[in-house]
């Protein structure tokens, strides 16, 4: 009955940790990723933008539940990254043993080019451990931190939220003036926390941990006073500025499993079989070079 | 002279066609001298049309379009001319031909050299060496198109590249491609940290980066799945490049498209 069962989880195992599978995944999370696409341009869903507003937790707690299409999609999206992640897990358990055989025997001196298959294989688990890594952050990044966008900025005008580190005052917008500006298009404006001898900053930016952007969109107008009888003007449209405010916590942990990931393509490029093959037809020019 | 240097670029594309038309025509085995010359002719007119983009910018061009079109079709152009000489398959060049037409065509219309500015928004802000990745790694794919492409319309009494190299040149060719927009994607999204303070939103150019990633990640483990035929690896190589054209029509830029071609048909 053991043996049996024992069996039967090395065959789910392998299964899980099979690139077949990781084949398959990938083509199904390029094709939902693609539909999702269509969904948006072809203007089936509405309100995928609002995702960018909010942690994604919040999304899916708060307006997302009026969103069923997007949350579907978003669920598909997720169970599938969710199988690639232990499919990549998996696969780098496998990875761990073999590299620890490769270098026994490349300690041990026992395999001619067991140095080089080592390298070769630390390689390409770097690789794989760095894309596991950046799931892992940007599934953290999805659940934690602070993200708020919203708040109208207006000369004068005191932002309050419990999300902000500190009320902020708008101190003044410089709007750029001339043609062709270019990137230098976008206006900057003065924050500074208000009632307090902090001083005040410029966005957009960086700023005591805290990135505060600016973006225009629409914002509400109050409606005209309407006198009895008269039948109310529908409000016109007005654009202004907004304030967006996020922190990433994760921007440390972003940049080293990104260097990782790196190393390893460098790593698997020097080491793979195709170069060394490369290295060895030149190696007579290298030592004329060098020479 | 700015609508010259333009014409400069139709006109090395329009020979590149021309080549293209000779080598269909063209019944005997081996690459024919006037083609050899069309080509090569298109190429000099092709590079002397980037060098005067240059010239007239003060840098190379960072327009939606013109980043498409320009730096991409050239990069195609060297390697058509690489493999211009050693080469006895009509089938892989013409098929090269198509990739730099495509290319071209999805660019289109290419801006005159005074609206190659830094145009307000995401472009403006970008770094040029890092947008430039993308266009080395979109290259690299359509190199892989045309190989795929090859390998797929193959007979097998025909001459040229077996079919074991053209499979082995694929997977090569592809894992480069990979490389190169694996590195865009990471410089990228460390500029966006700087520059947007997000690395990533939910936006469709976003999720078509990811799919088009994922795809090739996908496309590049086939050599060590046996059970799944190389040929398959061929159609990947189709369908992924013509993901990256459809990504580039379907984005803004298609109805810059299709507003030249009303312009210039109706």
């Amino acid at each position: 009955m053991a043996d049996t069962s024992t069996s039967i989880f090395n065959r789910i195992w392998r299964g899980l940790g099979s690139l077949r599978l990781f084949w398959w995944l990938c083509l199904s999370i390029s094709s939902i990723f693609y539909f999702g696409v269509m969904g948006i341009k072809g203007g089936a869903v509405h309100g995928f933008k609002e995702m960018n507003k909010q942690i994604l937790i919040d999304w899916v707690r708060g307006p997302g539940i009026e969103k069923p299409l997007i949350l579907g999609w978003l669920f598909i999206v997720a169970l599938l990254v969710m199988l690639l992640s232990m499919n990549l897990t998996v696969r780098l358990s496998s990875e761990i043993k073999t590299i620890h055989k490769l270098h026994l025997d490349w300690k041990n001196k026992g395999k001619k080019g067991s140095g080089i298959i080592l390298l070769r294989k630390a390689s390409i688990f770097l690789m794989h451990f760095s894309v596991v890594l950046m799931i892992l952050i940007h599934l953290t990044s999805s659940v934690s931190g602070v993200k708020l966008s919203g708040p109208v900025l207006s000369k004068g005008h005191v932002i309050k939220h419990p999300l902000l580190p500190f009320s902020l005052e708008c101190k003044n917008i410089i709007r750029p003036s001339g043609k062709n500006l270019g990137k230098h298009a976008r206006p900057t404006v003065v924050l500074k926390p208000a009632n307090s001898d902090l001083p005040s900053f410029k966005i957009p930016g960086w700023h005591q941990g805290y990135y505060y952007n600016i973006y225009a969109d629409y914002i509400d107008v109050e409606p005209e006073s309407v006198k009895p009888g008269e039948t109310p003007k529908k409000p016109r449209e007005k654009i202004g500025l907004k304030l967006a405010v996020n922190t990433l916590n994760v921007v440390y942990f972003l940049m080293a499993a990104a260097s990782l990931c790196f190393i390893g393509i460098i790593l698997h490029l020097s080491v793979r079989p195709e170069a060394l093959v490369f290295f060895e037809k030149n190696k007579k020019r290298w030592q004329l070079l060098t020479t | 002279m700015e609508m010259a240097v333009r014409n400069l670029y139709y006109l090395s594309m329009c020979l590149y066609a021309l080549g293209a038309l000779v080598l269909l025509w063209k019944r005997e085995e081996g690459i024919a001298a006037p083609v050899r010359i069309i080509l090569t002719a298109g190429f000099a007119l092709h590079t002397l049309s980037v060098l005067s983009y240059i010239g007239l910018c003060g840098h190379i061009p960072i327009h939606a379009r013109a980043q498409m079109a320009l730096p991409r079709t050239w990069g195609m152009g060297m390697i058509m001319i690489f493999v211009l000489p050693n080469l006895k398959d009509r089938l892989l060049l013409g098929n090269i031909i198509i990739g730099i037409l495509i290319l071209c065509m999805v660019g289109l219309p290419l801006p005159l050299a005074n609206e190659m500015g830094v145009r307000a928004g995401l472009l403006a802000a970008a770094p040029f060496f890092w947008f430039h990745l993308y266009d080395v790694a979109v290259v690299i794919f359509t190199y892989c198109f045309s190989l795929s492409l090859t390998l797929l319309l193959k007979r097998k009494d025909s001459s040229g590249l077996s079919n074991a190299q053209l499979q082995s040149k694929i997977r090569s060719i592809a894992l480069w491609g990979f490389v190169f927009f694996t590195l865009a994607q990471i410089a990228g999204s460390i500029w966006a940290v700087k520059d947007f303070g997000e690395y990533w939103l939910w936006h469709p150019m976003h999720l078509i980066s990811v799919a088009v990633w994922i795809f090739y990640a996908g496309m590049i483990h086939l050599r060590w799945i046996p059970e799944i035929s190389s040929r398959r690896g061929a159609v990947m190589g189709v369908t992924g490049f013509s993901a990256i054209m459809w990504w580039t029509l379907y984005h803004d830029y298609g109805k810059q498209m299709v507003l030249f071609v009303k312009g210039v048909f109706i």
